[in-house]
């Protein structure tokens, strides 16, 4: 099981549907300002990527709650140019796999990165035979 | 906005390269002396960033750096391996000698400094 995606806005049922067409497990909502980003999956974790250029570190917003991931950023411009102002908000519906409390974030050349651990328990174990 | 800075790319965005480039999103400013062009390119190092002015047109290349991480199984992929590409046509007002960039979080900024007989005069009554 992964992750899966959802929608606040008026096209949710439709790429609900696309969603379903292409197995994706992440939930996503793209309100305010869709942000693209990316979901990947290791042995031990999920890594989520999204871009979101020109923001300030401490801009970011992430919280967690109820099995949800969501990421936030405002900017303001200094001389209230309303074209200058800019927001980005995503959010992710995590799978019980995903430890919670475990998650971090940075931020590289204007992507966020978000890394998911899986609980020890879900990582896939070998068994050797003796 | 400025019309002395003008978009050339070409319509599909397409370079000859074996990347695909596309256009990045990006805004001018018009400064008392210079225009201000901020380019969003995110993903891309400092060093993966290639301007140059030919023929009155200023290219900005950059490659954007794989984000995948090895091993993974990719789940969602909404960016690809793309690089963007933007070529902005200067028109005469602007000094492509005196061109200065920076980046940062993922912005590119470009200072195109106004041609000196371009700089609007302040004059102060005596």
């Amino acid at each position: 099981m992964y992750i899966t995606p959802y929608y606040r806005n008026s096209f949710s049922p439709f790429i609900k549907q696309l969603d379903r067409i292409f197995e994706n497990a992440f939930e996503f909502d793209a309100q305010p300002a869709y942000a693209t980003a990316n979901v990947y999956e290791l042995d031990d974790r999920y890594v989520v990527s999204m871009d979101a250029p020109g923001f300030a570190k401490d801009a970011f917003d992430i919280e967690i709650e109820r099995g949800q991931v969501r990421v936030q950023a405002e900017s303001r411009s200094e001389d209230n140019d309303p074209g200058a102002a800019r927001s980005v908000s995503r959010a992710f519906r995590l799978p019980e796999t995903v430890d919670a409390s475990a998650v971090s974030a940075k931020y590289e050349d204007g992507v966020l990165s978000l890394d998911l651990p899986k609980q020890a328990k879900a990582t896939a174990q070998k068994i050797a035979i003796n | 906005m400025s019309t002395q800075i003008t978009c050339q790319n070409s319509a599909d965005n397409a370079s000859a390269d074996t990347n695909t480039y596309r256009r990045p999103a990006y805004r001018i400013e018009e400064l008392d002396d210079a225009y201000a062009v901020s380019v969003e390119i995110p993903g891309v190092a400092k060093d993966a960033v290639d301007i140059s002015t030919e023929q009155g047109t200023l290219s900005v290349k950059a490659n954007r750096k794989d984000l995948v991480p090895a091993g993974a199984k990719v789940i969602r992929r909404e960016s690809r391996d793309y690089g963007y590409q933007l070529n902005l046509k200067l028109g005469p007002q602007v000094d492509a000698q005196k061109i200065s960039a920076s980046l940062e979080n993922g912005v590119l900024t470009l200072r195109l400094e106004k041609a000196a007989e371009a700089q609007a005069r302040r004059i102060s009554v005596a």
